[in-house]
């Protein structure tokens, strides 16, 4: 296989799909600051242009190597990840605070949104050495510890959106490889009796935020005030929005978390319904391109390893903006490219790579 | 192949499942469209009159700050509750009407007043303002007769700062008040709102952090029709937390008692650990003047006090040492092998040093004696024969083990380093050569060496546990209101000096006689069953020299600065004390009385001593200490 091969075969259209989302993304960011703090105006956008150049090197990085080496290495990397994710919790029992950073010094990384790619590889690896039709529960036992582990030790940071986002990821690929009718039912119905196991871990304000959804008339100025302020945002754009650096929910601070939860009601109040269909637009083409190379596929690891990264994209996009207009509870998760945060990012491109990865190589392993 | 795929390596069942998957994303792709039309184009409107009429409003709830309690829990600083009048000018019917109502009332000038108000011309009208701080009950009373005529105008409760012991350990504690708006600006205070009350000094500073609590909320939203009718939710604050402090409040009471009218300082620490027992500088000030507003004319009156109520002498004063700092010549020349603790050298009257002379403070001094004795009777001339065999530089050695020359690191702000003096040091600093003659002055602690109480009482408590140095500290637990331990803090091994046993003991036994023997400068400190070991010392302020040193004809300010630091008992220290006695009266003989009041009442708190011979005969040989029947 010659590099013109690859450069033949590497996706442009994904590839430009998320350069431009991440071109309107630092727009985005601009325009969520107000003109008279010049000096946090630098360091967010600034550091965000750093995070997409260092993300940028990664996909590169990602890209030039065979997947299937990423897949042959993948328990390792899973290792890693998890080591991080512990030594985070450690440093955060000593220091007696909620911690999810590890510092490299000039920037921070969460190990736990590593979780999100290391996973996807381990469960390639495993269900590609398995390759079974159907899998009954009891199949199931290594996998499923694949993903309760670091489910549970990135709930416990308290990461719940990631933890989450790792839970879902993981089901997906679970449910791709084959499960068996009874077997998943029998899932289910575990499920079902953990869930009340499960709320009584949460932390009071994750469980008042899933009570404010659950009953939006009861959400008052108190706890609810995150939700009705962010659709407030979200319907006050209309539909031409009210232009850049216009957006009086993110300007004045009526919006929390405006850079990162609740980017997308920044994104709306300035560029309206218009703006918000091409976004959601460009996430669409982005997807498809995605679905497209993963259903080409014609071996099984690249189907597995694709349909992960595919997912954590597809997730990532579709929680974020349901979360900002009231569709769903709120939980930090990243809107791919536009939420500003580094190591969110780099997840969000190394998924991309792992899509051109497999892209690239359709042909390589055709005969194979 | 297992049987799941074909031969064309094709896995149908997987890729159906895939596609079933992105039919369910597919829906909810459409559900979400439809929901930002209903927000943007159907109700976009709606919500445009909302953003732009977001009239959400955060009023900040100030938390509590945590209190100051002694070593036994006892409370020293704690809140208690000032009552302002305030209005909300939305509520009020004739402002001007009302604003007369209250001038008359409260005897105030309506034009104030109403300057007041104007001055917040812009904050919403839903804000309060506050008119009248810190009104009396009796003016309480007035305004809740007359509450009726005054709509709009309320009394608004907060809680101020208040310092139970007043004037005592104001320094230590600190004072606080309004943050400033450069302050707010400060990394360090981003959790801090406008209108909040932070430490400006002392402890109230050093754990400004944890004394703060966390401010509660009060959302008040005005509904988009502009109406008043608007829903309060209101999150409630949440107190700081207490901190626990090592200060024993007999002690610190006894020691204020005896310090009142003098200008000084006085610590109080366990030498075994650096828990500081008491601390106090005097004269003092009542910090509560800071919470309720101090007036210019009390200002005026503490900044323009030449002996600096403000300043914390323990730790922010840094004065020549005298005759305190001989234990750094003792070690120097005892570790250099220039003197045995037994060898006697001669001391006479005065030293000569080619052509200058250098005197003893005592001229009647002729004779040859051993370190013990130069001790007790701090015999300058003995020092000096030492010092002229010695580098400057092997002084400050000597100096910079036992603490001096840098922080302590105690837990309060703005401690001094005082200052050792090297030739590189003096040259930089001061642009002057070094003399031989300023390292005789510096063995006896004159010249160019200063030092403050709180490294002065490390370094002696260091030759009474035999080279240990402790950081000083003050607070030893944090817990939080609801009674978690937020931080528990241990005492802090500095360093350990190694000293060769036998010259701990001299130098200790040289420290003895100075309280109890024949001729020892600090023997009015003595302690009937106690080996209380110690040190006078008398820095001189001037060089001028007075015949007689007679208080009554020296003026205030050219009066020496007296010292004394000691600890008791001599083999098993339980307590080291340091005297400050700024421009005294009576010189360092008398600090060690001040000295011995406080080793008696703490030694009486942990049982080992009595103020009654009667009762103390009954116990006699489990106080006196045994060495006194040994030789050394």
């Amino acid at each position: 296989m010659k590099l013109s091969d690859n450069i033949k075969n590497f996706d442009f259209i994904l590839f430009f799909t998320v350069i431009i989302i991440s071109f309107l993304g630092i727009v985005n960011l601009l325009g969520s600051l107000s003109l008279n703090h010049h000096e946090l105006l630098n360091s967010y956008v600034m550091r965000q242009i750093i995070w997409f150049g260092i993300s940028f090197f990664v996909l590169f990085a990602i890209i030039s190597i065979d997947y299937n080496t990423l897949i042959d290495i993948a328990y390792y990397i899973y290792g890693i990840v998890l080591i991080l994710i512990i030594i985070v919790l450690i440093k955060g029992k000593i220091s007696h605070g909620a911690s999810r950073w590890i510092s490299l010094g000039l920037f921070t990384i969460q190990p736990s949104e590593l979780m999100k790619i290391a996973l996807i590889l381990a469960l390639a690896k495993y269900f590609t050495n398995a390759k079974k039709k159907y899998y009954k529960l009891t199949d199931l036992m290594i996998p499923f510890l694949i993903i309760i582990i670091p489910v549970l030790l990135i709930a416990k940071e308290p990461d719940l959106g990631t933890s989450l986002i790792v839970f879902f990821v993981g089901c997906i690929i679970v449910y791709l490889a084959g499960i068996k009718r009874v077997s998943m039912a029998a899932a289910l119905f575990f499920a079902m009796v953990a869930l009340p196991v499960i709320w009584g871990h949460l932390k009071t304000y994750q469980k008042s935020r899933i009570l404010i959804f659950l009953h939006p008339a009861k959400a008052s100025l108190g706890a609810g005030y995150n939700i009705i302020q962010s659709e407030i945002a979200v319907g006050a754009g209309r539909i031409l929005g009210d232009g850049f650096r216009r957006g009086s929910q993110s300007i004045l601070n009526f919006l929390p978390a405006k850079q990162t939860d609740f980017i997308f009601s920044t994104y709306a109040q300035q560029f309206g319904f218009i703006g918000s269909i091409i976004l959601i637009g460009l996430y669409f083409i982005l997807i498809i391109r995605g679905f497209k190379i993963v259903s080409n596929t014609k071996r099984l690891p690249a189907f597995f390893l694709g349909s992960g990264a595919l997912f954590i994209i597809t997730l990532h996009t579709v929680i974020n903006i349901s979360m900002a207009i009231g569709l769903l509870p709120v939980v930090g998760v990243p809107l791919p490219f536009f939420s500003y945060g580094g190591t969110s990012l780099i997840v969000d491109i190394s998924a991309v790579a792992i899509l051109l990865n497999i892209s690239m190589r359709r042909y390589k392993y055709q005969s194979g | 192949m297992s049987s799941a795929f074909n031969e064309n390596g094709i896995f149908n069942s997987q890729k159906k499942r895939l596609n079933f998957i992105a039919l369910i994303f597919s829906v909810i792709c459409l559900l979400i469209i439809a929901r930002i039309f209903f927000l943007q184009v159907i109700n976009g409107n709606y919500y445009y009159y909302l953003a732009k009429n977001n009239a959400t409003r955060i009023m900040y709830l100030p938390a509590p700050r945590g209190y100051i309690l002694s070593n036994t829990g006892k409370i020293m600083v704690d809140n208690e509750s000032s009552f302002n009048i305030a209005v909300t000018i939305a509520h009020v019917k004739s402002l001007k009407g009302e604003l007369q109502l209250i001038a008359s009332m409260f005897h105030k000038k309506y034009s104030r007043l109403y300057k007041i108000v104007k001055k917040e011309e812009f904050i919403p009208d839903y804000d309060s303002i506050v008119l009248i701080r810190n009104l009396s009950i009796k003016n309480l009373s007035i305004f809740e007769v007359n509450k009726l005529y005054l709509p709009g105008f309320f009394i608004e409760k907060i809680p101020i700062r208040h310092y139970k012991y007043g004037d005592m350990g104001a320094q230590i504690f600190g004072y606080v008040g309004l943050v400033s708006s450069e302050q707010l600006k400060e990394k360090k205070y981003s959790y801090v709102n406008p209108s909040d009350i932070i430490g400006e000094t002392g402890l109230e500073y050093y754990y400004q952090k944890y004394l703060h609590g966390k401010d509660g909320e009060k959302r008040v939203v005005v509904n988009s029709f502009g109406k008043t009718e608007g829903k309060v939710v209101v999150e409630k604050p949440k107190m700081g937390d207490n901190i626990y402090t090592t200060l024993n409040l007999t002690l610190e009471k006894l020691a204020y008692k005896l310090m009142k009218n003098k200008e000084g300082a006085v610590i109080a620490m366990n030498p075994n650990n650096g828990k500081i027992l008491a601390m106090v500088s005097t004269p003092s000030f009542n910090p509560v003047y800071f919470s309720k507003g101090i007036s210019t004319k009390e200002w005026d009156k503490i900044i323009n006090n030449d002996e600096h109520p403000l300043q914390n002498k323990a730790i922010q004063n840094s004065l020549a040492p005298g005759s305190t700092f001989k234990i750094v010549g003792a070690l120097a020349g005892l570790e250099t092998h220039l003197i045995t603790p037994n060898k006697k050298i001669f001391a006479g009257p005065t030293f000569k040093l080619g052509d200058a002379v250098f005197y003893n403070w005592n001229p009647n001094q002729d004779s040859k004696i051993n370190l013990y004795t130069a001790l007790e009777e701090s015999v300058d001339t003995y020092f000096y024969s030492i010092a002229v065999r010695l580098h400057i530089s092997q002084i400050a050695y000597y100096a910079h083990l036992l603490g001096f020359g840098k922080k302590t690191g105690i837990d309060l702000p703005a401690e001094n380093p005082g200052f050792i003096p090297t030739r590189k040091l003096v040259y930089k600093v001061y642009r002057r050569r070094w003399y031989k003659g300023s390292t005789l002055s510096s063995i006896i602690g004159q010249s160019y060496v200063s030092v403050t109480p709180i490294q002065l009482i490390e370094a002696y408590s260091a030759i009474a546990n035999g080279g240990y140095i402790y950081r000083p500290y003050i607070v030893s637990r944090i817990v939080s209101s609801s009674g978690r331990i937020v931080k528990q803090i241990k005492s802090r091994l500095i360093r350990r000096i190694k000293l060769k046993r036998s010259y701990v003991k001299a130098i200790k036994k040289g420290l003895y006689e100075v309280v109890n023997g024949k001729n020892g400068t600090a023997t009015n400190g003595r302690i009937r069953g106690i080996s209380f070991c110690g040190k006078t010392g008398t820095a001189q302020i001037i060089s001028k020299t007075y015949s007689i040193y007679d208080a009554k004809y020296i003026p205030r300010k050219d009066r020496d600065n007296a010292w004394f630091v000691g600890f008791a008992p001599m083999n098993h220290p339980k307590i080291a004390v340091v005297i400050l006695e700024m421009h005294a009266k009576f010189l360092g003989a008398h600090a060690a009385v001040v000295a011995k009041k406080i080793v008696e009442k703490y030694l009486e708190q942990k049982g080992m001593w009595k103020p009654s011979l009667k009762k103390r005969k009954n116990n006699k040989n489990k106080n006196l200490p045994s060495f006194i029947y040994t030789s050394f």
